[in-house]
């Protein structure tokens, strides 16, 4: 009876920190990784290279994070110098058997980072 | 009637009464407020490193083109830190620019409230510093290899 009162309880918190900690890690992560992919891609020759550039960093930097069939869009409007570069990721966090705690399955993560491409690198 | 009730019966909530209060919710406090921290330091640093970078971008354009080499246009870099940081985290403060030849150190301080705030101060002071430094590069690289002597 009494552990059947305490129980929920222990549970609820046993479950429900690490995977709110999980998911604030996943957060940072991605943003870490969106912010490392827009100043790779601030920083290369020309546009493709800067698309390749970004991928390759953001896949680098999310390996080592929580998150699942993560993406990132670049956004390079014409790579002249001084534009504002934008790269979007979005990612998945799998909370796994902390739905027990009353936690979703899973949730969908965003991050958004803004950097200006170098106002004197060579023109391609 | 008389109902037999062991001497143990409800040990088990008078522990938890004792213990949930004063080591399991503190415990689950703390790791969700220093989840939360780290997260946002991660942030403050990434912003500061920023900031840093594109201030060591802003080139005295004047200085180079009247063939005083290369340098850094103080005002710009330190408008460009401020603009940075109020774009990307509103929520920092820039506590000084140092601008020494072309190498720029940045310093920033955000006020982080904690989410439950059950441990300690409600609030915690994060810092982070930055030096970025412009570097000269150049346009072909194989222009730098050494020359046969017999071209000159």
């Amino acid at each position: 009876m009494e552990l059947a009162i305490c129980l929920p309880v222990v549970l609820a918190l046993g479950l429900g920190v690490p995977a709110v900690v999980r998911i604030v890690d996943a957060n940072a992560g991605l943003h870490a990784a969106t912010e490392a992919a827009a100043g790779a891609a601030a920083r290369a020759a020309d546009a493709s290279a800067a698309e390749a550039t970004a991928q390759t960093r953001f896949a680098a930097v999310i390996a080592l994070y929580p998150v699942r069939s993560s993406s990132l869009v670049v956004s390079l409007d014409d790579f002249s110098r001084g534009t504002t570069i934008t790269a979007t990721a979005t990612g998945i966090v799998d909370i796994g058997w902390e739905t027990m705690a009353l936690l979703p399955a899973h949730i969908v993560i965003e991050a958004k980072a803004e950097v200006s491409a170098e106002p004197w690198r060579s023109r391609p | 009637m008389r109902r037999i009730t062991s001497p143990d019966s409800a040990q088990v909530l008078v522990f938890f009464a004792l213990v949930l209060p004063l080591i399991l919710l503190p415990a689950a406090a703390y790791a969700i407020d220093a989840a939360a921290s780290v997260s946002a330091y991660a942030r403050l640093e990434e912003v500061t490193v920023r900031s840093a970078e594109e201030a060591a971008q802003q080139v005295d354009a004047l200085r180079l083109r009247s063939g005083g080499g290369i340098g850094l246009d103080i005002a710009a870099a330190v408008a460009r830190v401020h603009d940075v940081m109020r774009s990307a985290l509103p929520a920092a403060r820039v506590i000084s620019v140092a601008v020494s030849g072309v190498t720029v150190t940045v310093r920033a301080e955000q006020a982080v409230t904690l989410p439950l705030q059950l441990i300690g101060r409600p609030e915690v002071t994060l810092h982070a510093m930055a030096a970025a430094r412009l570097a000269v590069g150049y346009e072909s690289p194989s222009s730098l290899l050494p020359l046969p002597t017999s071209t000159f």
